[in-house]
């Protein structure tokens, strides 16, 4: 691999912002393609963070570090790959359930999945089926992420997921659920589509789903 | 036993009855459930401070802007805010609300911080402790909650708890000399703190939690020192000492909290929540060591019959049974807002009490286990 993209996925993984923006504003001045760059350089950077977060070797720290660094070189990086019509790994609409205030793990997520090249449409927290109905229709995600904190508000997933099937969505999106109380059990109770125990994981279970890991 | 007898045979490593069935008293609205609970052996665990902290050279000004209840603190070095949310639900009503806005957003807000906690006196007040007492009779627990933070824990309040978390990690990123500052500002505030909490009339103290957020080298390097200095000094004076840990990813701290040298680990929530099983913690920490458990609700939504289930392979799973609590130290049955929530969580917990009565008793026998309790 090219020096620099070691050097890229090195600082994020170091959580070193301006590292970061440094060094892709030199890989992009040397003609590395952006794709390149992104791939290589700061999506396996972000795979890497996942790997060690999964070991225990890693934790939320580390990984919020390492994702403000990767946006901080994705917001450089950006406007090369509009130039090469560069295309998101799939688009995920993402909230906390209603009667839920709790956005750290939601936000964790999010980033992850980001750092993977997803799309991301944040709902916020405390968010009714209706309003994530409205934003299938508008934005066509591929996937809706559901996040609860509180064993008390996990049943609003449910509540979620009956909407869609009766808004006549269900079909037309996959749902993955996950936050501290939720089990893969609950997610095969209530007839979601994917569950992530972690951040790091949920990269994998939403890539699956949508046939790109 | 009565459940006062109980909880003391396992704190004093003595032999229950039977394993205490021991949820704190916000995880239950009283009245009527709580009570036929009660009759059934339920104890409450109340978690009140003795010690109470004033800022005298701090005017305080308290307002309301829209649904959110605004607290300036006026300080010779400046003004500092934080907002809370009202009216967030049924988990916030008895309270000021949920924290949108902690004080510390940036660096101008350092210095009126700092002379804050540095004007901070401290008193004793043990009217709590006796009233609580008196209420609870042979019913409950009291525990000392006036150092329920560890000095790390408490830097992360200043900036807002949950709405606060990514700026407090990101601040200790970007600016680690003035968040050093702050936390050894902090530290020796605590320092007064505990020297308080070692003549409380408690004898059951809760000190700092393991949230599982950030990782053991975090808690080694900033909360290992004062735990290590102040827990062995509380257990001279006759306390018995006990961590929250209610972190879901509780074996990455295993050999951590075994260092920690505390009496009881609370909150302890097994799989399928968590990731570290009663028979893996035991193994670690020694038979001595008193597991507190967090019911893992999440069992509940199987209905009762696997709750039923569930727990007494739970109990099982740590024979003889006589340094093991069951309770809730999250959430219980506050919060459950809808009829069908509320419905399966109050006969999940009756579930929990009946294995409790038939598998519960000392001294537990073993069996095999279930995959259910394995991580």
């Amino acid at each position: 691999m090219n020096e620099i993209l070691i050097e890229i996925k090195d600082a994020i993984i170091d959580g070193q912002n301006a590292i970061v923006r440094e060094k892709v504003e030199t890989a992009l001045m040397q003609g590395l393609d952006p794709v390149d760059i992104l791939n290589s350089g700061m999506v396996d950077a972000m795979t890497e963070v996942g790997r060690t977060f999964e070991r225990g070797e890693s934790f939320v720290p580390e990984m919020m570090l390492a994702a403000r660094a990767m946006q901080s070189g994705l917001a450089i990086l950006r406007p090369s790959l509009v130039k090469v019509d560069f295309k998101s790994t799939g688009k995920v609409a993402i909230c906390t359930v209603k009667g839920d205030l709790h956005d750290i793990g939601k936000n964790l997520v999010s980033m992850m999945l980001e750092g993977a090249g997803f799309e991301i449409l944040d709902l916020g927290t405390d968010v009714a089926p209706e309003k994530i109905i409205a934003a299938v229709r508008e934005s066509s995600p591929d996937i809706v992420a559901l996040s609860a904190l509180l064993t008390t508000t996990m049943p609003n997933m449910k509540v979620t997921i009956d909407a869609l099937k009766t808004a006549g969505l269900r079909n037309s999106v996959k749902v993955i659920i996950g936050g501290a109380p939720v089990t893969e059990d609950y997610a095969r109770q209530i007839g979601a589509d994917g569950f992530s125990p972690n951040a790091a994981r949920a990269v994998n279970v939403a890539k699956r789903l949508i046939g790109k890991s | 036993m009565n459940f006062q007898d109980r909880i003391n045979a396992v704190l004093h490593h003595s032999d229950p009855d039977q394993v205490p069935f021991a949820p704190y008293i916000e995880c239950f609205p009283s009245g009527e459930y709580e009570r036929m609970l009660r009759n059934r052996g339920m104890g409450l665990v109340v978690r009140k401070p003795t010690i109470w902290a004033a800022t005298p050279h701090v005017p305080v000004e308290k307002t309301v802007e829209g649904d959110l209840s605004v607290t300036v603190y006026h300080t010779p070095k400046g003004d500092v805010r934080a907002a809370y949310k009202q009216h967030a639900g049924r988990l916030y009503i008895d309270e000021a609300g949920i924290c949108v806005e902690g004080l510390l957003k940036g660096l101008q807000d350092y210095e009126p911080i700092l002379y804050m906690i540095e004007d901070t006196v401290f008193s004793v007040d043990n009217s709590l402790y006796s009233d609580t007492v008196r209420d609870l009779g042979g019913d409950g627990l009291f525990t000392e909650y006036g150092c329920a933070l560890t000095p790390y824990g408490h830097t992360r309040y200043i900036f807002g708890e949950s709405s606060g978390f990514d700026k407090w990690i990101f601040e200790q990123a970007d600016h680690p000399k003035e968040f050093a500052r702050l936390f050894d500002t902090i530290i020796a505030r605590e320092e007064r703190r505990m020297e308080l909490i070692a003549g409380s009339p408690s004898e059951y103290i809760r000190f700092g939690d393991i949230d599982g957020s950030w990782g053991p080298e975090v808690v080694r390097r900033y909360d290992l020192p004062f735990i290590k200095k102040w827990i062995p000094y509380l257990q001279s004076k006759g306390k018995i000492c006990c961590v929250h840990a209610h972190a879901i990813n509780l074996a990455f701290f295993k050999d951590l909290i075994g260092e920690m040298g505390f009496n009881v680990v609370e909150a302890f929530t097994p799989p399928p929540v968590g990731n570290l099983s009663i028979q893996e913690a035991r193994a670690a920490w020694g038979k001595d060591t008193i597991i507190w458990v967090n019911f893992p609700e999440t069992v509940f939504y199987q209905g009762p019959q696997a709750t039923r289930k569930y727990t007494l392979e739970l109990l099982a799973s740590d024979p003889p049974g006589n340094r093991l609590v069951i309770g809730f130290t999250e959430m219980g049955l506050w919060g459950a807002s809808d009829p069908e929530t509320e419905r399966l969580f109050k006969e999940g917990i009756l579930a929990i009490a009946d294995a409790i009565d038939e598998g519960g008793k000392f001294p537990i026998q073993p069996r095999s286990q279930s995959s259910h309790l394995n991580p």
